[in-house]
């Protein structure tokens, strides 16, 4: 992956796909040539931006599939990559994802026609009104609320996530925002939608992040070296609860993670227990809150005190996004996905330098999308 | 109809005589409009995400017809008479005459008032818990016209240190 950076400072989005994708091609000692076929992912731009990204590496005219699946866009890329070649249809497929973004929060591009939210708006409508604050803060920021209401949670406790998502990305050179920040300095930055604060809200960031996905067959043939292999991969979207429920948590694609994390868990036959370090989406501090307890990592309703423990941590049960995740990290829509993936090669590796967890044999990754889509994926340590 | 007086007239709405009237008397959503398409929106989109004032308009001056000549002083909202200490007054009295009430709160509740501002404190308990809200919605809650949730998912009840107490908070129930 490239170095994330805020929006008006990063090169194009042809630019920081091309650098990704030879970062990769050179990671897995495999030639451009190769490549059978490229799934592209992004969010915003004209259509097959895909191919103009793809192209800066290479023009062999391969077939090349844009997708776009809102904030889970990169492991969309990777799940169709990992299925075709899981699929026996390809040896070696390229996986890519970028986001060239604006400054402010995300909005709506397409006004003329059927927001592809609406339903979901429509619940929050229901529950909690709709105001001016972000939309997506509003959509994720009402899930923290009703969590607060049935749990008791504590403000600090949301904030604490953004505590540790800072101190971890202060070992990230590729992340964006590596200052630490106290608890009292995260509460303290401005409200947006309580229970959040700025600083608990994932910044519009530009980036691109690359994968190269092959059999096993590919990878023993051609001698490639440190390979991570995928366990299992998952992908859900939406069921009728995130409708007709009256809750913002379910809304916000809660039980499209519990469902895409039980079938990983049981295709690959490892459990939650087995994990060693998770990239998960946290969007939003309430988000990550909500998805400890989606992939089972805690009790429903244990999050404040897996959180209070240190589970998530250094030192934890967990090692819960070591990057800096898509807080501190920064979140480009397309490439988060394939970043998440990046990083948790790097740890199944030992090549993650100073935030390197200890041993790191299984990872787990979590990608969401509202809209939605919701991708959850388990590596290991591959015995080539 | 062209009155508005704005810096810089950048966002354009256009919608049906009837949905506007349903609008700004609170019945129509703003965004429900727009998602159903019955709003259009041009210029400045994000501008349209802050529409909530257009749902605030006063009944009255609604129904008023449009061909009217503009009226002075009606008016956006109905004036709102402080009530934060008729309300701890009467909330006092209910909670001497039933302590068991207060009891069963179990917590040091602080109430700050905003909008006039008006800080009430009851230790009812070891627990800590601040609640934040403006005179005209304590007023509402006391009338039973809205609840504790629905102000606090509405984002109108802030909540800071334990939270708990907050599902046991009947005792401002029917106070009026």
């Amino acid at each position: 992956m490239v170095k994330f950076s805020k929006p008006g400072a990063s090169d194009g989005y042809e630019v920081m796909a091309g650098n990704a994708i030879r970062d990769a091609l050179k990671d897995a000692a495999v030639d451009f040539k190769e490549i059978e076929q490229a799934y592209a992912g992004y969010v915003f731009g004209d259509s097959t931006c895909g191919q103009r990204a793809v192209y800066t590496a290479g023009v062999t005219g391969i077939p090349v599939v844009n997708v776009n699946n809102n904030c889970s866009t990169g492991s969309s890329a990777l799940f169709m990559a990992r299925q075709v070649v899981e699929g026996g249809l390809a040896e070696c497929v390229l996986a890519v994802g970028f986001e060239q973004m604006e400054k402010g929060a995300l909005g709506s591009k397409f006004t003329d026609r059927t927001n592809p939210l609406d339903k979901h708006v429509d619940v929050m409508n229901k529950v909690q009104g709709f105001n001016q604050a972000p939309p997506a803060a509003q959509m994720f920021g009402g899930a923290g609320r009703e969590y607060r209401w049935k749990y008791g949670t504590k403000r600090e406790t949301f904030a604490k996530i953004a505590e540790k998502a800072r101190k971890h990305a202060s070992k990230n050179p590729l992340a964006v925002f590596r200052e630490v920040l106290s608890v009292e300095q995260i509460l303290a930055s401005d409200e947006v939608f309580d229970p959040l604060t700025r600083f608990q809200c994932c910044p519009p960031t530009c980036g691109a992040a690359a994968a190269i996905v092959c059999s096993s067959e590919f990878a023993k043939k051609k001698g490639i070296s440190k390979a991570v292999q995928i366990m299992a991969q998952s992908m859900k979207t939406d069921f009728a609860t995130s409708f007709d429920n009256d809750s913002m948590i379910k809304t916000c694609g809660f039980d499209m993670a519990v469902a895409a994390a039980k079938e990983v868990y049981e295709k690959s036959g490892v459990g939650p227990k087995d994990v060693d370090v998770v990239e998960l989406h946290d969007c939003f501090t309430t988000n990550e809150l909500l998805t400890y307890e989606a992939l089972g990592l805690c009790p429903e309703g244990g999050a404040e005190k897996f959180i209070l423990e240190g589970d998530n941590t250094y030192g934890g049960a967990f090692v819960t996004n070591p990057s800096g995740g898509l807080l501190s990290k920064g979140h480009p829509l397309g490439a988060t996905g394939l970043a998440q993936c990046a990083e948790l090669v790097w740890q199944l590796r030992g090549q993650a330098g100073e935030r390197q967890v200890e041993g790191a044999e299984i990872a787990l990754q979590h990608n969401l999308g509202l809209g939605g889509a919701a991708v959850v994926t388990m590596y290991k340590r591959a015995a080539v | 109809v062209s009155q508005a007086v704005a810096p810089k007239a950048d966002c354009t709405l256009e919608l049906s005589d009837a949905d506007w009237l349903e609008m700004t008397s609170g019945k129509a959503d703003p965004q429900k409009l727009f998602a159903t398409g019955k709003l259009k929106i041009s210029g400045n989109v994000m501008a349209s995400q802050k529409l909530e004032f257009l749902k605030k308009i006063d009944r009255n001056s609604v129904a008023a017809p449009v061909a009217a000549a503009p009226v002075s002083g009606g008016g956006a909202t109905a004036a709102h008479t402080p009530m934060a200490e008729k309300v701890f007054a009467a909330l006092t009295e209910r909670l001497q005459k039933n302590p068991q009430l207060g009891k069963e709160v179990d917590a040091k509740l602080t109430i700050k008032v905003k909008n006039p501002d008006f800080t009430q404190t009851y230790e009812l308990g070891k627990a800590n818990t601040t609640l934040t809200l403006s005179d005209e919605d304590l007023t509402a809650l006391a009338k039973g016209q809205t609840t504790v949730k629905d102000l606090y998912m509405h984002g109108q009840l802030r909540v800071d240190g334990d939270l708990a107490p907050l599902h046991r908070l009947g005792i401002f129930n029917k106070l009026f």
